[in-house]
């Protein structure tokens, strides 16, 4: 048996069960933590699951081109951010390693808002019937559009709008592998993730720069 | 080689070497207006079926160009947007270079007139909102410029491309299939529903196109002025083919009924915006706004027949936005991007041709005489009167509201001064803003003098 083949058996109960509700908490978290290193590590963990999702829909070693997608657009992310953040910080004269945690009314207004969706979310159990799409999955596309497009709403920083564009191009991989399986729009999609990546990473570097208390020093 | 390669690799190689001049004052907006001057002039002359000498080499302009798995086809109806777009980027990199716009801009025209290209020349449902996305995201970059500032304008950008994306490849699928599924009618209802959703995003007023106000705010003039064009004539032209493409989507939501009404919405929100204005930059988003409004009403109330219109308003409007970004990149450069009003003191007096550059041209956009946009905004009036009594209405409130947040915008400009260490405007502006405005008067007494160009784009455009 190939180590791929045996990866497969052992991810199997993981993509039938479990993969759609730990992606949902995910989801939730990488909206409402306001620390990029912890809403970047929410991103990566839900495009490991988004791979392992999609191997039901897709055969395995394309689905887990989300892997690389992710992997790239993550790092690229991670870059930028650092980037921004530890100047910011060299600046302000603050240690690395202390937590950008804050509990202040935006993240709680996110908090909020995301209990909410995920309480309409697990009374009404939206659906938008996908053409052969299983209903999980179908559930957890719906899920992904509508946590992107609120996403959306909740400000203007560039991670933010690349998290939430990019669980908008999730769902759409769902629906879209679903109908037609074929390396093009695969690729088409994969790659679509990574441009996007390469521009947000851009944004988070010029926008991010006009925060630094003193740019003329870098 | 086929000539769509060619082309492509005209404006790549032009973006390559703007990039590597792209820290001289001049060059780089000289070169990319002669680059793509030189492209349009070169189709304009090449013959649709013979064989033709470019380069060194014999092309064919019918043959069809396979790159990496995607089909491309220079035919007669993407030669009309493309020399559209060769147009804009010519006369925005010329007069950019002259203003001293942001140096970001100039590779960037290329690169994204190639990425629009690509979107026009390919299949209009499955790969075009592609290539649509690729040049929102490449448009990210002259939008944020080479300073540090809000990504809001380069962000919003992205949005409704990528939005629409999967309802296209979602109708796509459904109309691309070998074997129809003609019996599930839920599947092709959904099908149909995607495709209205889909060109409803890139058609919608607000908010989807609340990216237009942010480019205005935070992104450098010509930029901004340069993307709304772009983007509008990419987009009406693959709405268009969409349209010609799958007539049935008319069943499902008639264009001709609904997106008049959107139009006006776009323009009055425009206006009533733009009249609260507390700043340049957000004026001038309005501006772009009720002008981009102002362009899909010409085209919801012609249709099919109005294509020659169409095309002269494109032309036109680039001369006017044209002028109005030489005013706000000399104003913007004394004072600061996004100046609010009330620290505009003094500008008429030490900057008398930017002032009446922005005004005049805010003027223009609106319809007033003696700009170009004078006899198609007359014609815009006269059909509305004709066929939409209430939407006449709409429309002459749009224009007031909009002319008094112009009157707004002239008091700002007519504070007495302040600061006398303020520095006059440079003298060479005088040779971009005169040449605009003459031009602009002799279309308003002749609009004639573009119909040779028009008659011929639209015998390309409405070939099959």
């Amino acid at each position: 048996m190939s180590p791929l083949s045996e990866f497969l058996t052992l991810i199997q109960p993981l993509a039938q069960q479990g993969a759609v509700g730990l992606s949902v908490l995910l989801i939730l978290a990488l909206l409402v933590f306001s620390d990029w290193r912890l809403a970047i590590a929410a991103f990566a963990l839900l495009k490991v699951l988004a791979g392992i999702l999609l191997t039901r829909l897709l055969p395995p070693e394309w689905a887990l081109l989300q892997w690389v997608s992710g992997g790239l657009v993550g790092i690229m992310w991670f870059l930028s951010a650092r980037r921004v953040d530890s100047v910011r910080r060299r600046q302000l004269a603050i240690p690395w390693w202390r937590p950008q945690w804050r509990l202040d009314m935006d993240t709680l207004m996110r908090l909020a808002l995301m209990l909410l969706i995920l309480t309409v979310v697990y009374t009404q159990r939206p659906l938008i019937p996908l053409p052969n799409l299983p209903a999980d999955l179908a559930r957890l596309s719906t899920f992904l559009a509508l946590a992107g497009l609120l996403g959306l709403g909740l400000g203007e920083q560039p991670l933010r709008w690349g998290l939430s564009l990019s669980l908008w191009i999730l769902a759409a991989s769902f629906a879209i592998n679903a109908l037609q399986v074929d390396v093009d729009t695969v690729g088409l999609l994969a790659s679509l993730d990574i441009l996007l990546g390469f521009a947000i990473s851009y944004l988070m570097v010029v926008d991010g720069a006009r925060t630094w208390p003193h740019p003329e020093d870098v | 080689m086929s000539l769509f390669s060619a082309v492509l690799l005209w404006l790549l190689a032009l973006a390559l070497l703007a990039s590597v001049l792209r820290r001289f004052r001049l060059w780089p907006g000289l070169l990319v207006a002669a680059g793509l001057a030189l492209l349009a002039w070169r189709l304009w002359q090449t013959p649709t079926a013979d064989s033709v000498r470019w380069l060194g080499q014999w092309i064919d302009p019918s043959q069809e160009t396979v790159l990496l798995g995607f089909r491309f086809s220079l035919d007669d109806p993407v030669r009309t947007p493309l020399l559209l777009l060769l147009a804009w980027g010519s006369v925005m990199a010329l007069a950019g270079g002259w203003a001293g716009a942001d140096r970001v801009l100039f590779p960037a025209i290329p690169l994204i007139t190639a990425a629009a290209y690509l979107a026009l020349a390919s299949a209009p449902l499955l790969w075009a909102p592609f290539w649509l996305v690729l040049a929102a995201i490449l448009i990210a970059f002259p939008a944020q410029g080479a300073q540090p500032r809000r990504a809001r304008g380069a962000l919003r950008t992205l949005v409704a491309p990528i939005l629409a994306l999967p309802f296209f490849l979602m109708a796509a699928w459904v109309f691309h299939q070998t074997t129809p599924d003609a019996d599930n009618i839920g599947l092709w209802t959904n099908a149909w529903r995607a495709l209205v959703i889909g060109v409803g995003i890139l058609l919608t007023p607000v908010p989807l196109h609340g990216w237009i106000v942010a480019l205005g705010e935070d992104s450098p003039p010509f930029a901004a002025a340069w993307i709304v064009g772009l983007w509008q004539i990419t987009v009406y032209m693959l709405v268009r083919h969409i349209l010609l493409a799958y007539p049935s989507l008319a069943d499902y939501a008639d264009p001709a009924r609904l997106l008049p009404w959107l139009a006006l919405i776009q323009m009055t929100w425009a206006a009533v915006f733009a009249f609260g204005s507390q700043r340049l930059g957000q004026f001038w988003g309005y501006l772009l706004l009720w002008d981009y409004g102002a362009t899909f009403l010409l085209w919801s109330m012609t249709g099919e027949l109005g294509t020659q219109s169409m095309l002269w308003l494109l032309l036109a409007r680039l001369l006017v936005l044209c002028l109005i970004a030489v005013g706000l990149q000399s104003i913007q450069e004394r004072y600061q991007a996004n100046p609010p009003y009330h620290r505009l003191q003094g500008a008429s007096q030490r900057f008398p041709l930017a002032t009446a550059s922005v005004l005049g041209g805010a003027l223009f956009i609106v319809g007033w005489p003696l700009g170009a946009l004078f006899p198609i905004r007359v014609a815009t009036m006269q059909l509305a009167q004709l066929y939409a009594p209430k939407l006449f209405l709409g429309l002459m409130v749009a224009v007031l509201v909009m002319i008094l947040a112009i009157i707004r915008l002239q008091r700002a400009f007519f504070q007495p001064l302040t600061d006398s260490h303020l520095r006059r405007e440079p003298a060479h502006l005088l040779w971009l803003i005169v040449p605009l405005f003459a031009i602009n008067i002799l279309l308003s007494i002749h609009p004639g003098l573009l119909e040779p160009l028009t008659l011929q784009l639209a015998d390309w455009l409405t070939r099959f």
